[in-house]
């Protein structure tokens, strides 16, 4: 009984997180800017080029679907502990009877599927009004892929919400975040058209993997994308020890 | 200096202070100004990708004028926003200097930071993406970006005033700055953008983008100056009207928090 | 006396219909220049709402208010020229920007002049008790601290007529005590203070006159020494003594009132409520407790809390 508990509790706290990070994203302004706006824009771009077959398009289109993708990583779940400091509840977040890397988690995985399928929505509808065929790879990648970027962004969200929380200046420094990934990130812009030294920058970013392996059925880069992502949770996980532990020792962070 | 002179520029003082709050000379190096060449970048490469070296040179033109928008847009909301999170606008409203006069200056910095980010551009990004050839032509055609760096902050801080009695202001000024982005035709030739190229034609950097690429192409620009300037004009009238409104709003219902 | 703020038949209404609050009902009183009058009433009794309307922040539904001969609707910007408004609370500063800044801003917004600017930013500074964190940034100030720089904008564009909504708010004894100080010298300066407060003690230290509002309405204005007189009773005997406690049934008799009585068999207290002093009530006190040890004889003045609770039990 008191096993079931103990094995119930750490799945219901991580249920409960995504839950509530799923119901607060709904009233997060920023999500409509990202899932929404930010997508219909690059795709307004992008589809202005008419010669692309529908395979081709299909390419883009994931492109830009993890392009916004990593919007959401920083903005929504980089930004989850952030959020919590300015509404006064971090320290229910970071300090209960759960694992607090737990609770974040859970929030950042709400965070990404929701804006995973927001994102599907948009770019569906926006290819349904342009009519413009498009050729995506099979069902079982595309799960997988999708599925490994949710976990990716979960991963990478853990590490962000972490550092950023140091800064008062975060709102700053996450939109900084968000154009070197841009362009250095191997998504829309093609590592050929970026200087060569700088072309290793892609290989740090799991959504770079994650794209090759959807795109081109590529197992090895599948490999590159688990590889990033368990960098990330090691990452993540010390360094919000270590946040915890200078929180309590120092008091620098507004707990309460 | 006479003595209303001296109270705005003490406006406009008030105003660099909180730029310089927001962004400390460490945080306009390491995130403030690598986001600009690297937004810059991101839209002249993608243009790239869409339609070749010429649809780089294209957008390199447009991006130069949109990529202010960080400044003349998203970071001018916060100066009304802020007024409405400290609840710090009725001070205005009971001072001697129009609550519109002090927020426009507070304004220019925001102004200026747009016009150091289109100088930054010209000189890193365009010859970094292989445009050095056009760095001495736009130089000739600065004044016309520094019209649309002004009409631009205008229209940022009507946003940002409409916005901010509200939860709303982040979901506007991006949304504005994303129809700038696209409507002005910065990346894309206004004529393949339909009906909604002539709904451009009232934002800001619309016809200063214009005017730029016709003077490059050695065409007639002046009209189209001219109608930037139309477009200030309109939008200093909504910046207006909708400071006023707020005021009128404020005294006529009153406010919880004194705003 | 020149009046310094005139109201007429005041009126204010939020809402509509079946959602309509009326804040002020149809109020009227004037102040004179360099009169301090105390403005008390319960919570939402429309106290805020009158400092708004004469500040020039809300207009009136209807009547008129005039402060220094000018109508607050019609001479709006002449009458920013004269007045002060200070709401308290942590909110009405910008918190990442020093003290300083602040001021100087706000002053200068309010109409401080260029000349003998700085001087006066210091000055004011000091008089409120905050020079030493001038460069500090506001958020990390005291609540009290906030306050004293709210007063501090309040007073340095030097206002004819300064409206003091809930000014000791949030502040120990001591900041409290200082902040009454500053006020008190405003008086000798002419200025005309309009103060809502829910201390009493700001009102028996700072008031000349009090108006109780209710539900809108004055329900009361007098004087501070007339207000005073409204707790039924000029003072309060307290005796105190051991031993078997005494019968005072000579005191209802002559016509004294005992408030209050403690006795735990060994030590006994006595509160005896004075409604007018007159020689003989020694006289009836010393022979009521002629057969008892009395230990200690305390007289307390009124309570300006227990004035405050008759005159709005009676509005009530």
């Amino acid at each position: 009984m008191r096993r079931d508990a103990a094995t119930a509790g750490p799945v219901l706290a991580l249920v409960e997180s995504a839950r509530i990070q799923f119901h607060l994203a709904r009233r997060y302004p920023m999500m409509i800017v990202l899932n929404v706006v930010q997508p219909l824009a690059l795709l307004a771009i992008v589809l202005q080029r008419t010669d692309n077959g529908p395979r081709a398009l299909g390419e883009l289109l994931i492109s830009v679907l993890l392009t916004c993708y990593w919007g959401n990583i920083i903005w929504t779940a980089g930004g989850v502990l952030r959020r919590d400091r300015m509404s006064g509840t971090l320290a229910r977040t970071l300090l209960n009877a759960q694992d607090g890397r737990l609770i974040i988690v859970g929030r950042c995985l709400g965070a990404m599927v929701t804006s995973l399928v927001t994102l599907a929505i948009t770019s569906a509808a926006v290819l349904m009004v342009a009519q413009r065929p498009v050729e995506l790879p099979g069902p079982a990648w595309l799960a997988m892929g999708f599925a490994g970027v949710a976990i990716s962004g979960t991963a990478l969200g853990l590490l962000l919400a972490t550092a950023l929380l140091h800064s008062r200046h975060g709102v700053e420094i996450t939109a900084a975040l968000m154009y070197p990934v841009f362009v250095f990130g191997g998504l829309l812009v093609p590592p050929e058209a970026v200087p060569a030294a700088l072309r290793w920058l892609s290989w740090l970013i799991s959504l770079s993997w994650a794209r090759d392996f959807m795109v081109h059925a590529d197992w090895l880069a599948g490999l590159g994308l688990i590889l990033t992502t368990a960098a990330y949770v090691a990452i993540g996980a010390r360094l919000f020890q270590r946040t915890l532990d200078l929180a309590r020792k120092e008091g620098t962070l507004d707990l309460v | 200096m006479s003595e209303r002179l001296w109270r705005l520029n003490t406006a406009h003082r008030m105003g660099w202070i909180s730029f310089f709050k927001e962004y400390p000379p460490k945080i306009l190096a390491l995130t403030a100004i690598p986001r600009v060449l690297l937004q810059s970048a991101f839209f002249v490469l993608l243009a790239g990708v869409v339609g070749g070296f010429a649809a780089e040179k294209f957008a390199l033109i447009g991006v130069m004028g949109t990529t202010m928008t960080i400044f003349t847009v998203t970071s001018i909301c916060d100066v009304p926003i802020l007024e409405a999170q400290s609840a710090t606008f009725y001070r205005h409203r009971v001072g001697i200097v129009s609550p519109f006069a002090a927020l426009m200056c507070r304004g220019v910095p925001h102004a200026v930071a747009g016009m150091c980010a289109a100088t930054l551009i010209l000189s890193a990004v365009a010859p970094a993406t292989g445009h050095s050839g056009l760095v001495t032509d736009l130089l000739a055609y600065f004044p016309i970006y520094l019209l649309m760096a002004v009409t631009c902050t205008i229209g940022g801080l009507t946003i940002g005033v409409l916005s901010s009695p509200s939860d709303n202001q982040v979901l506007a000024s991006n949304l504005y700055g994303y129809l700038i982005l696209i409507l002005s035709g910065a990346v894309i030739p206004v004529e393949r953008l339909g009906v909604f190229g002539d709904l451009g034609m009232v934002l800001p950097m619309h016809h200063g983008v214009a005017a730029v690429r016709a003077a490059l192409a050695q065409q007639p620009w002046a009209m189209a100056v001219l109608m930037e300037v139309a477009v200030g004009a309109l939008w200093i009238t909504l910046a207006w009207a909708s400071v006023a409104y707020r005021v009128r709003l404020a005294r006529v219902r009153g406010a919880a928090d004194h705003s | 006396m020149r009046h310094a703020i005139e109201v007429e038949g005041l009126t204010r209404r939020f809402g509509r219909g079946a959602q309509e609050v009326v804040a002020l009902d149809d109020v009227s009183f004037t102040v004179g220049a360099g009169e301090i009058l105390a403005l008390l009433g319960a919570n939402g009794a429309g106290k805020t709402t009158l400092a708004k309307i004469l500040s020039t922040l809300l207009l009136p539904t209807s009547g008129t208010a005039r402060v220094n001969g000018l109508d607050i609707v019609r001479d709006e910007r002449k009458v920013r020229a004269c007045t002060a408004v200070v709401f308290g609370g942590d909110r009405g500063l910008y918190g990442q920007l020093s003290a300083l800044d602040n001021l100087r801003y706000f002053s200068v917004l309010n109409g401080v002049g260029r000349a003998g600017l700085q001087a006066r930013l210091q000055g004011v500074l000091d008089e409120v008790g905050i020079a030493h964190a001038a460069d500090r940034p506001v958020e990390t100030f005291s609540k009290g601290m906030k306050q004293r720089l709210h007063i501090a904008i309040g007073i340095i564009s030097q206002p004819q007529v300064l409206l003091l909504d809930e000014p000791t708010v949030g502040l120990d004894p001591i900041e409290a005590q200082r902040l009454r100080e500053a006020i008190a010298g405003l008086r000798s300066r002419g200025v005309t203070v309009l103060l809502t407060s829910h201390y009493l003690l700001d009102v028996e230290r700072l008031a000349d006159r009090v108006m109780v509002l209710g539900n809108g309405r004055i329900s009361h204005d007098m004087s501070l020494p007339e207000f005073v007189r409204q707790a039924g009773y000029a003072a309060m005997v307290v005796i105190t003594g051991s031993g078997s406690a005494p019968r005072t049934s000579a005191l209802a008799a002559a016509g004294l009132d005992e408030a209050a009585r403690s006795d735990d068999g060994h030590r006994w207290e006595v509160r005896i409520r004075i409604r007018q002093w007159s020689p003989d009530i020694f006289a009836i006190i010393s022979h009521t407790f002629a057969d008892s040890v009395v230990d200690d004889v305390k007289v307390e003045q009124v309570r300006l809390e227990d004035a405050f609770a008759a005159v709005t039990g009676r509005a009530r």
